[in-house]
């Protein structure tokens, strides 16, 4: 069904945004004047459609947002520096890393990151922080939630509805009891979200109760060897399982921000927690910390 | 599907169970269901901002259902809108007579 659901998709798409483009080009002033003078409109039951409904523009870069060679090379590296650092700790082959392993790439990550992380807190760790991530659904995050509510931006549109939301609640249940009660910090969790095998834990059966109250919403940072991209995200939901050959999942925005939003959507990352007690770590793309000055 | 200000005039049940019925995946499904809704929902906005006369009332309309206050929408619409019920139920009922052919097509051919 494959070529068929595509067919279709593609053309109901197509009708979809010449809707949406008619719908702005005839009633622009009133669509420009419900965005201003709504300040909960990403959150209502029109936001998502307004912002679908402006045509995205080109994003050309203006004069102080662009960066000199200098600053793209400073960039570039750090890159590098990342990746012959993590090339010559990292095994070859994609398995649980040993004690020492962790240790001198946590050490590698928090320094290039300036986000202190680490395989164990408080004796927890997980079953392994060197995996194959695979890519996940959108979550609901309150009850009556809808995989159009997700869209923040038209940009958002492509990932949000071709990814899909999975069926059933992640291992949390919601993340606000409902929508009234639903803040930025919840809808950041779900955007930035890991699945990561808490059940196969050392010890989890030991102590499940403790370890669901560590894993859930605990921060991790996500990194792609490969080309030293970086996200910081939160546990949000248990899996996949084992016969899956995965280790964890990302939410579609992790699997974005980490190169491996497109094509088969996977690949190796390192997952480590980080140590963040006063909440100050913001999820998202991190950068390296490196700052690059725009001028 | 989420509960619009016009979800109970609009017959959408049997295009729902056609899609459901089918041998599409859940989350095919799912993104089908997504893009009908939401050209419905832009269709029916479409449909009625270009019956107001005058800008003013266009914002007052917008104003209410970025709250979701359907019982304030449905006031206004009968203030300023003559037979605005009928007008919404055609323009979606066309704009899914177009969505249920597509599906035929694409299911049994």
């Amino acid at each position: 069904m494959a070529s068929k659901y595509e067919s279709l998709s593609k053309k109901w798409a197509s009708r979809n945004e010449k809707l949406k483009s008619d719908l702005y080009k005839k009633h622009r002033p009133s669509l420009d004047y419900v965005f201003k003078s709504s300040k909960h409109f990403l959150l209502g039951s029109v936001g998502g459609l307004m912002l679908l409904a402006a045509p995205a523009p080109l994003a050309l870069p203006s004069p102080h947002n662009l960066i000199t060679i200098e600053q793209v090379s400073d960039q570039l590296n750090k890159k590098i520096s990342l990746y012959s650092a993590l090339a010559q700790a990292l095994p070859l082959e994609v398995r649980p890393l040993t004690s020492e392993e962790e240790q001198k790439i946590a050490d590698i990550l928090s320094g290039n990151f300036g986000v202190k992380v680490l395989p164990e807190i408080d004796g927890k760790k997980l079953n392994r922080s060197y995996g194959l991530i695979g890519g996940e659904q959108h979550l609901y995050r309150f009850p009556g939630d809808t995989l159009l509510k997700h869209a923040e931006s038209p940009s958002d549109i492509e990932m949000y509805l071709s990814s899909g939301i999975a069926p059933s609640l992640g291992a949390w249940r919601f993340f606000a009891p409902n929508q009234k009660d639903f803040t930025e910090k919840d809808m950041l969790r779900e955007r930035y979200y890991v699945a990561v095998q808490t059940f196969l834990a050392p010890d989890f059966n030991k102590n499940v109760g403790g370890y669901r109250d560590f894993f859930k919403y605990r921060k991790m940072l996500v990194v792609n060897p490969k080309n030293g991209q970086a996200v910081a995200a939160v546990i949000g939901d248990a899996g996949p399982a084992e016969w899956t050959g995965k280790h964890l999942g990302g939410s579609p925005e992790v699997m974005h921000y980490l190169g491996l939003g497109k094509g088969p959507r996977k690949g190796s990352v390192l997952y480590f927690f980080i140590d963040d007690p006063e909440d100050k770590v913001p999820l998202g793309p991190v950068e390296s910390i490196i700052k690059i000055k725009f001028t | 599907m989420q509960k619009q200000f016009y979800s109970h005039i609009i017959e959408i049940d049997t295009f729902i169970v056609k899609i459901e019925s089918s041998n599409f995946s859940d989350a095919e499904k799912g993104s089908l269901l997504s893009l009908v809704e939401h050209s419905l929902h832009t269709k029916i906005l479409d449909t009625i901002l270009a019956e107001f006369e005058k800008e003013e009332d266009k914002n007052v309309f917008l104003d209410h259902l970025v709250k979701d206050e359907h019982d304030k929408i449905w006031k206004h619409l009968g203030e300023k809108i003559s037979g605005a019920e009928e007008k919404i139920k055609t323009a979606a009922q066309k704009l899914l007579e177009e969505f249920h052919k597509d599906l035929e097509k694409a299911l049994f051919s």
